[in-house]
């Protein structure tokens, strides 16, 4: 992945700043993917045993955020985005809505920003907004670099899932061969 | 085209928020992958049962019968009839949500008709509206819904989702069992044909040769005969495996898979072993070859059908009492419906240990003792010679099965056995065994492979607490003691904690029991090499 930190323009502060109110809305944009009953849920319960869907979330998005201002280590964003991505490939999702949680960061980040949600994120040359709307383009970037990664972990999660289904069609049959290879 | 190109502005609004629906809806998108699929009609026929047709759920035509309706509503007249226990299920809860977020399903899929409550009411809606007078005179406004195709897919879609485990039935104050909910609404379904393969197949073969795959007598004896053999190899020991021999003093009932499955058969191998050790005089049925009943997961009737065929084993071989091996769903059936299905069985005698001389006073009705009772027993006397450090390279965890956890309260003898034949053994956190054990989410004849997403979703929770002994203590092993836990929790794990593994308990007091005359072992009962004994002795 990017490797460095995100760079030090004033957004980065903020954003760092702004890291609690910016997970607490992530988390709540990604739960109201659930019915509402389900995502009140997910959000209150805090036994991780009771819990473990919303435990994930709420373990792995603040390491993300971090991970986004910070190194975008590629062990450890697979570990985290994993361990959603793993959900979200088995429940009631298309592929887009199972990804959509990290685009969501995107939106929260504006929002928590006070940018315009349309703001182009390309700085226009000469313009003055250029440094912000760079920084903006940055964080933006790595979160796309993120998304691609939970595409590819979500895909992955279902190819494993044949796999699985072919071994466990392999192992019922298993000691039958044995038996037969028996003289 | 290019006109209708969505502004920047307006992909910026993209919604990613489901549309809240009413849950009163009753249309579900029956999604591959999350259900399983309808049973062939030659087993239908085979069986007797009502509207054998080809069909799939994920066609738009069901082909129901013409009468369907009358014949679900008398269906549902009947058994409120009939079983008290359904009519005050219909009518005593208060949604109060206790069992709400219990189910492993609710938590895993997070599908608000997974809360058990919600779950028992789509049928209670339609017992509102068609058997009490408020929902008669008020429909909706009293909680009724109407009975529509869309409801009977919906209660499909459902009812075919719930693996009866009891966990949310632990957690009412009332005691509702939600089980027996799923229970009806599997039966009514039945009366219009929409059934599972995955049920119907295994409840034909038995009612046919015995057990769930049809395998013929001789072909369990060639079973049996394959396991004494590998047993030989490699303890140097020969057992013997009696079949359907009259006179003996016990009939031994397994679920089949252990004579076909892994690591199913490991457990049949440590059983014949064990059998061997303290001389005991039993024989296994060719015909009683099966301890699993899908009946349970069917109706009533079939449930009774396949049941009979043990004690008229039992019987015609003239033994005195009934072992049962390590199944799952049979001890709901032993424990709650048998006695009086088709019991008393009076020319029986109450079981006694013939090794210890325990009389098994709790089974004085059934005549029926499960293995572990049998083995924690000899343990507990001191009548095995154990060598635990053969099972040293296993780190283990139990996952209670929810039929022998909380349908007859086999809490404790299982981790009094593993206890004493390993040396390192760690529990899952306490709300998620013993009568709180979360299901292997596969349970109720629904382990097949087209429902696998389903079974993943299920079983997430349990295996959430195995990644969590996993990390903790380096568990290595999850031991079990239900056929469809052995069958489907190797693929559950393999998905969410990769290079766990699963063994019943009698596998690892297999590995464990010094044998008088036997060789030195070299191997475990998986035909895995074990460490040198002397090097084992330094650890």
């Amino acid at each position: 992945m990017t490797g460095a930190g995100v760079g030090s323009a004033p957004l980065t502060g903020a954003l760092a700043a702004g890291k609690d109110a910016i997970v607490r809305a992530w988390l709540a944009r990604t739960l109201e993917a659930y019915p509402e009953r389900t995502a009140r849920f997910l959000a209150q319960e805090g036994d991780p045993f009771r819990n473990p869907v919303g435990q994930t979330l709420k373990e792995a998005l603040p390491a993300l955020f971090d991970e986004l201002l910070g190194a975008m280590d590629a062990g450890r964003l697979s570990t985290l985005l994993d361990g959603i991505v793993r959900i979200r490939a088995v429940q009631d999702f298309t592929p887009s809505q199972a990804t959509a949680f990290v685009f969501l960061l995107k939106k929260v980040i504006r929002e928590q920003m006070d940018l315009p949600p349309h703001l182009s994120p390309l700085p226009l040359r000469g313009a003055g907004e250029g440094e912000g709307a760079m920084a903006l383009a940055a964080v933006e970037g790595r979160i796309d670099e993120m998304a691609l990664l939970a595409f590819d972990l979500f895909v992955r999660c279902r190819e494993q899932m044949y796999w699985i289904k072919a071994d466990e069609a392999r192992r019922r049959t298993s000691l039958l061969e044995r038996m037969r290879e028996r003289p | 085209m290019a006109e209708e190109a969505p502004k920047p502005e307006e992909l910026a609004q993209i919604d990613y928020r489901p549309p809240g629906r009413d849950w009163r809806e009753p249309a579900v998108e029956l999604r591959k992958g999350t259900f399983c699929y309808s049973a062939a009609p030659k087993h239908l026929e085979y069986l007797g049962l009502p509207n054998p047709r080809p069909w799939q759920p994920f066609e738009a035509d069901w082909k129901l019968p013409a009468d369907w309706k009358q014949t679900i509503l008398q269906g549902m007249k009947e058994r409120l009839d009939r079983f008290r226990s359904f009519r005050l299920f219909m009518d005593i809860c208060v949604r109060c949500g206790a069992c709400a977020d219990k189910c492993h399903f609710y938590i895993g899929s997070g599908d608000p008709k997974n809360m058990p409550v919600l779950r028992a009411e789509l049928m209670r809606s339609v017992y509102r509206r068609y058997f009490t007078a408020a929902g008669r005179l008020l429909g909706p406004l009293a909680g009724g819904r109407e009975l529509t195709p869309d409801v009977v897919k919906e209660w499909f879609y459902y009812f075919y989702q719930c693996t009866e485990c009891r966990r949310c039935s632990v957690f009412c104050p009332f005691g509702i069992d939600t089980a027996e909910v799923t229970m009806m609404g599997r039966e009514l379904l039945n009366l219009v044909g929409c059934n599972i393969n995955w049920i119907l197949e295994p409840v034909a073969n038995s009612y046919r040769t015995g057990n769930h795959l049809g395998i013929q007598p001789h072909a369990f004896k060639d079973s049996l005969d394959f396991a004494v053999d590998e047993l030989a190899e490699m303890t140097g020991i020969r057992v013997e495996a009696p079949i359907n021999r009259k006179g003996a003093e016990i009939l031994y009932v397994i679920p089949s898979a252990e004579t076909f499955g892994t690591p199913h058969y490991y457990t049949l191998l440590g059983s014949l072993l064990l059998f061997h050790a303290i001389g005991l005089d039993y024989t296994f049925s060719a015909y009683a070859s099966e301890g699993g009943n899908f009946g349970l997961f069917t109706s009533h009737e079939m449930m009774k059908r396949l049941n009979a065929k043990i004690y008229a084993e039992a019987r015609r071989l003239g033994v005195k009492w009934i072992l049962g091996g390590e199944c799952g769903h049979m001890w709901r059936v032993v424990h709650q419906y048998m006695d009086t299905m088709n019991g008393p069985a009076d020319f029986l005698e109450e079981p006694v240990s013939p090794i210890t001389a325990t009389r098994f006073e709790h089974a004085r009705s059934t005549k029926m003792v499960h293995i572990c009772e049998f083995t924690a027993d000899l343990i507990r006397h001191q009548k095995l010679r154990l060598d635990p450090a053969r099972n040293d390279h296993w780190t283990a965890t139990f996952h209670d099965s929810c039929n022998p956890a909380r349908s007859m309260g086999l809490i404790e003898e299982p981790r009094f056995i593993l206890r004493s034949v390993c040396s390192r053994f760690h529990e899952m956190p306490e709300n998620t065994i013993k009568e709180r054990t979360f299901c292997c989410g596969s349970g109720s004849g629904l382990g097949t492979d087209e429902n696998f997403e389903m079974r993943m979703r299920g079983g997430f929770p349990r295996a959430n607490a195995v990644r969590h002994v996993r990390d903790k203590f380096g568990v290595n092993l999850v031991a079990c003691v239900c056929a469809i836990d052995k069958a489907t929790l190797p693929p559950l794990l393999e998905y969410w904690v990769p290079g766990m593994n699963v063994a019943g308990v009698h596998e690892l007091v297999g590995n464990a029991l010094v044998v008088e005359g036997e060789k030195e072992r070299t191997t475990d009962l998986r035909g895995e090499s074990l460490k040198p004994k002397e090097e084992r002795a330094h650890e």
